[in-house]
């Protein structure tokens, strides 16, 4: 690991944070990226040793504080995304970019599902297919990131965790 | 999760997170507010001086009828002394900013630049220049947050201003609409009624209006006429908010004593809603 490294994860979970509460305009809304599903995805794909499953924990307490109401739903949604990506990441580095696209589109949406029902324990009421939105948008941003991992992490990655 | 939802453990903590968001949310506002100050700095003369002519018309319309308010509120004090009830206390407001709306679309919250500082208290009821806006649910020191009439998980008595028929006005996630709950087919109901507190659920103030119903759909297979409305308030547009400082939420026994006579006008008709 690089020294920079850890400045940058946590430089990037802010941007992160602040993406997520950017204002924008009511027809955009539902649409928001799921920026914090493609943090995690990203960090746990380029630094797994520091970067893990507290950290996407970490991250989604920050957020559920955040936006207000129950504490912990998103916490849970990302640490198991964040396991699943962990158990893949061998594999998931060996896709090529639209294969990861999927990825990051199953995942996020795992994530979304998992945070609805957790707020569905405070009565919130269930949403419809919208709720999938933001994981699609997410997919698509995905290039923008994840071609910044594979000229500058894959090679890395791969012989840290060989 | 159920330390947080259920024991409430994270009572003062909460306030802290509430404060603490609230330079994340300065800070992603920063480009639109960005754009908004340009957009003053550059506006032409012409616009200002019209907005500037426009306003000022506003404002002696506003004055003329503060007038016959200042004389109907007297009338209203000395019929309800006649009536040997307690007089309707003038509420404090306190004007406050919207500093930010939760991104998440399950969730209707506001944050607002005033809190326990300047007196705000969770319960309390906030309203924009158009109608109930919400009510505070987590006071920090110098912010805190509103949970709109919108969301799922909201609902406030309501009555129907022109006949007096009580109904509870419930959120449904989207900010553009409400539902009204348990209308029978047989209540007078209509297209266009404004529906205003009733102040029943002892939480928020009377008289202030909540929404206008926009449809009433019958269905002879349902127990309950489909009724949708929208929203007075300006949810998804206000900048500013008043937060009714006064009364104080909770069993207040200003509010509580009169209780043989309450003072919505109920017609013989009414009904009362099946639970």
């Amino acid at each position: 690991m690089r020294p920079g490294s850890s400045l940058m994860l946590w430089t990037s979970t802010a941007v992160a944070l602040l993406l997520l509460l950017m204002p924008l305009p009511g027809w955009m809304a539902p649409a928001r990226p799921d920026w914090l599903s493609l943090l995690v995805f990203y960090w746990l794909l380029r630094d797994p040793v520091n970067a893990g499953m507290g950290f996407a924990w970490l991250a989604g307490l920050a957020a559920d504080a955040l936006c207000g109401g129950m504490l912990g739903p998103r916490a849970l949604a990302l640490s198991v995304m964040a396991y699943v990506v962990w158990v893949l990441r061998a594999q998931i580095l060996h896709h090529s970019l639209p294969q990861q696209m999927v990825t990051v589109f199953v995942l996020s949406a795992l994530a979304q599902v998992l945070l609805r029902w957790a707020q569905g324990f405070t009565g919130h009421a269930a949403m419809g297919v919208e709720l999938l939105m933001g994981s699609l948008t997410a997919a698509f941003c995905w290039p923008l990131i994840g071609m910044w991992l594979g000229t500058r992490g894959r090679m890395e990655n791969w012989h840290a965790s060989a | 999760m159920f330390a947080d939802s259920r024991a409430g453990l994270f009572g003062s903590g909460r306030a802290v997170m509430s404060d603490a968001s609230v330079p994340f949310y300065w800070l992603s506002s920063l480009p639109g507010r960005m754009a908004g100050w340009l957009g003053e700095a550059f506006a032409s003369r012409d616009a200002l001086v019209a907005e500037n002519r426009a306003l000022r018309a506003e404002a002696l319309v506003l004055r003329a009828r503060a007038q016959r308010l200042a004389a109907l509120s007297a009338e209203n004090l000395r019929l309800r002394e006649l009536l040997n009830s307690t007089a309707l206390l003038e509420e404090n407001v306190l004007v406050s900013e919207i500093i930010g709306i939760s991104p998440d679309p399950g969730l209707q919250v506001a944050v607002i630049d005033k809190g326990s500082s300047s007196g705000v208290m969770p319960g309390q009821a906030v309203i924009d220049a158009s109608g109930l806006f919400g009510q505070v649910i987590e006071a920090g020191i110098a912010s805190s947050r509103v949970l709109l009439l919108s969301d799922s998980t909201h609902a406030v008595p309501a009555q129907v201003l022109r006949n007096g028929v009580r109904v509870v006005v419930e959120g449904n996630g989207r900010i553009d609409s409400l539902d009204v709950d348990y209308v029978a087919p047989t209540m007078d109901v209509r297209h266009g009624d404004l529906l205003v507190s009733s102040g029943l659920g002892q939480r928020f103030p009377g008289g202030y209006p909540v929404a206008v119903v926009e449809s009433v759909t019958n269905d002879p297979g349902q127990p309950f006429s489909v009724v949708v409305a929208r929203p007075s308030a300006q949810l998804d547009r206000s900048r500013h908010v008043l937060v009714l400082t006064d009364p104080a939420p909770g069993p207040d026994p200003g509010v509580l004593a009169p209780t043989a006579s309450t003072p919505a006008p109920v017609t013989p008709m009414a009904k009362e809603p099946a639970p």
